[in-house]
């Protein structure tokens, strides 16, 4: 995760850099460096006529290049904007290599990607430059510190337990973090004085529910006791849903994954397997991946594990919380012997 | 519905809404052409796509009063193929259409008209009277800068507004990269108070239907519309809810250095020296000195091209750089046949006009070769 020294920070001191490479799996980082770099570069005069957006899909790479070759109107600086840079065709990319080397002091040119491929040429060209910003998700252990300092960036403080309690509810989704403080700054008022408490966490925020889920179920298919036992206590504890709802959405995940993990081994292409389990197409990338890391067998078995912990939570023979975690550290146990 | 109608007078009415309708939607109505009669001797037919509509008035033999709505492509691939001057149409039941033209005849499916959208109706217009060829000249001047990207949807229509000291109308378009305007006298004062943004889509149309106006063109701002009325058409055009930015603050009003030329010269040059422009990425470098310009345009795959024509400029000599495709646009609807270009320095944007020609000015943005 790009903090100290970046080039996005560097642009709060002065002069920003005529090109930019920004991707990462933290979208939320992403975006918001954008808009810095928008906010610095676009004075508020005559922003229509100098700032142009491309969709790196359907643009081309020429097109691209002379509209950073353009003069900016009444204005320092022309901002151009790629989004999904990396779907760019790049046969002419010895044209971008070129503009890379010598790029128009008065344009800014921006590629935003959700990754890109850090072995190409082009890719180089802009870390020689200085221009790379990458902005992948923080570590878990990273979470609670970087709270409390975005805590203390929107005006506002949170105690380190608090910190800690909302980093459990959302895992290493920093713009999820960044949404649940804005609604508890002004829960807490912004005038109180006071920090943000464990309990105002429990009481003002919930956590994204599929999120929670997909995280919980990655940490059982990673082989992660503690991440999914912490993934529970969020989805349990500081989102407080009830058990039997809990069971459902793991229930629910993992025929997900049998039907996606039945569709692969059939043979199916992402498409066929998309319209069978029917899951909307960006939660796709993330189930084919924890489906191809578990048998259908493994997650035949964890069917039959969720199906048992139905049956203690409903007989009540355990306490909820004992039994959903022996349901987590069950699949934890199927998931690393089966894959 | 039953009625008679000549061949070509129905291709007409056909031809003029295939622009409208559309091609690809998930609404199947917007795809048709609304039929409809208008009392014993004529024929109303419609299309819309929701931001545009279009009805026009045709001559013909109404048998029978009624409606029909039907896919406008193809009854518009039939009726021009049909061999006969005269045709007749004929709704039957269940929403069938016979065609008979001579001794071919067609049945086809069509839709009851309580699906097509009701077009709006704007009684209470008021309507301004406008010079049919000076509005299609004007539209020729702007719509060429007009931008393509729709998420600058601002950007996406000409601006009109009503000029503050004479009776006249000012257009205004610009993508970003090169900006358009032309001010033209009219016949009425517009009744317009502020300015409006009309879509690139209806003014494409309204371009088409220009050239068959006659005289009586009107034109009328209500609302969130543009409504125009000419030789039995109405063209109504939902404008663009946004804001056009300041384009005054983009104009020039003073230079450093003008030169004269020839726009056919000019035009020929950049032609040939923009077969070696990158592609797609057009380039082109002017390099001015005492009655010459030089073209240069430079590709590394291969290789230059130089071009030296005759200009009148006395200044000092000056390097800058245009994208080619801007300023043969902008040289393209030029009518006279020497042009003026007005610059200040290599990062100030170029003007470019007819000259002796008032109220026309093509501004484009220099770019670094």
């Amino acid at each position: 995760m790009a903090f100290k020294g970046d080039p996005i920070q560097a642009l709060e001191a002065g002069t920003p850099q005529p090109v930019y490479a920004i991707d990462g799996d933290e979208r939320f980082l992403v975006d918001e460096a954008v808009q810095k770099i928008k906010r610095v570069v676009l004075s508020t005069k005559a922003v229509d006529f100098n700032y142009d957006a491309f969709d790196g899909r359907t643009a081309f790479l020429a097109r691209i290049i002379d509209a950073a070759q353009t003069c900016p109107v009444f204005a320092d600086r022309r901002l151009v904007v790629v989004t999904q840079a990396d779907k760019l065709n790049l046969d002419a990319s010895e044209n971008l290599l070129a503009y890379l080397k010598d790029p128009n002091p008065t344009s800014v040119l921006v590629f935003v990607a959700a990754r890109f491929d850090a072995r190409t040429k082009l890719y180089k060209a802009f870390q020689k430059a200085g221009a790379a910003v990458r902005f992948d998700r923080p570590r878990p252990r990273e979470m609670p510190d970087l709270i409390r300092r975005r805590a203390q960036a929107m005006g506002t403080s949170i105690e380190g337990p608090a910190a800690r309690a909302l980093a459990d509810a959302v895992g290493t989704d920093l713009g999820g973090a960044i949404q649940a403080l804005e609604v508890l700054a002004l829960y807490v008022g912004p005038n109180s004085g006071r920090a943000i408490t464990v309990q105002d966490v429990e009481q003002a925020t919930s956590v994204t529910k599929e999120e929670s889920i997909f995280a919980l179920v990655d940490a059982i298919g990673s082989g992660d006791h503690s991440a999914a036992l912490r993934g529970l206590h969020g989805i349990l504890g500081v989102s407080r849903e009830p058990p039997l709802r809990a069971l459902a959405m793991i229930a629910r995940h993992y025929r997900n994954l049998l039907r996606a993990r039945s569709g692969l081994d059939a043979g199916h292409d992402r498409g066929e397997v998309q319209a069978a389990v029917g899951v909307p197409p960006y939660f796709m990338d993330g189930l084919l991946a924890q489906a191809r890391r578990v048998s259908a067998r493994g997650l035949a078995g964890g069917l039959a594990s969720v199906d048992r912990a139905d049956r203690v939570l409903k007989g009540g023979a355990l306490e909820p919380m004992r039994a959903m975690e022996q349901l987590v550290l069950n699949l934890v146990r199927l998931s690393t012997t089966s894959s | 519905m039953e009625l008679n109608i000549r061949v070509q007078e129905l291709t007409r009415a056909l031809h003029r809404v295939q622009g409208i309708v559309e091609k690809k939607t998930t609404k199947p109505v917007l795809a048709s052409v609304l039929i409809k009669t208008r009392g014993q001797d004529r024929i109303a037919v419609s299309a819309t796509d929701l931001e545009i509509a279009l009805t026009g008035d045709y001559e013909a033999e109404v048998i029978k009063e009624g409606s029909i709505t039907i896919g406008a492509k193809g009854l518009y691939d039939i009726v021009r193929s049909l061999p006969e001057a005269h045709a007749s149409l004929k709704r039957t039941a269940n929403n069938w259409v016979e065609i008979v033209c001579g001794k071919v005849k067609y049945r086809l499916v069509a839709n009851s008209d309580e699906e097509f959208p009701k077009l709006p109706a704007f009684s209470d217009a008021a309507f301004f009277s406008v010079d049919a060829a000076v509005v299609r000249g004007m539209i020729d001047k702007t719509l060429y800068a007009v931008s393509t990207d729709e998420t600058r949807y601002n950007l996406t229509g000409v601006y009109c507004e009503a000029l503050a000291r004479e009776t006249g109308l000012r257009m205004v378009a610009t993508d970003g990269h090169r900006l358009s305007v032309v001010e033209r006298a009219m016949p009425e004062a517009p009744i317009l108070k502020e300015g409006v943004i009309i879509p690139r889509k209806g003014l494409i149309e309204l371009r088409r239907i220009l050239d068959d106006a006659g005289e009586g063109a009107r034109l009328a701002f209500v609302d969130n519309s543009a409504i125009f009325e000419s030789s039995g058409l109405t063209l109504t055009m939902r404008l663009v809810d946004g804001r056009f930015p300041d384009y005054q603050q983009v104009i020039p009003t003073a230079f450093s250095r003008q030169i004269r030329l020839s726009r056919t010269t000019l035009t020929q040059a950049l032609k040939r020296t923009s077969l070696l422009a990158p592609d797609k990425g057009q380039g082109v470098r002017f390099d001015l000195a005492e009655n010459m310009l030089s073209l240069t345009t430079n590709n590394p795959d291969l290789g230059e091209a130089r071009e030296d024509i005759d200009v009148a400029y006395e200044g000092e000599p000056l390097r800058i750089g245009f994208n080619v495709r801007y300023v043969m646009d902008a040289l393209s609807v030029i009518t006279e046949e020497n042009a003026v270009i007005e610059l200040t320095d290599e990062l100030s944007p170029g003007v470019f006009y007819g000259a002796g020609a008032e109220g026309y000015r093509a501004v484009v943005m220099p770019m670094r070769i």
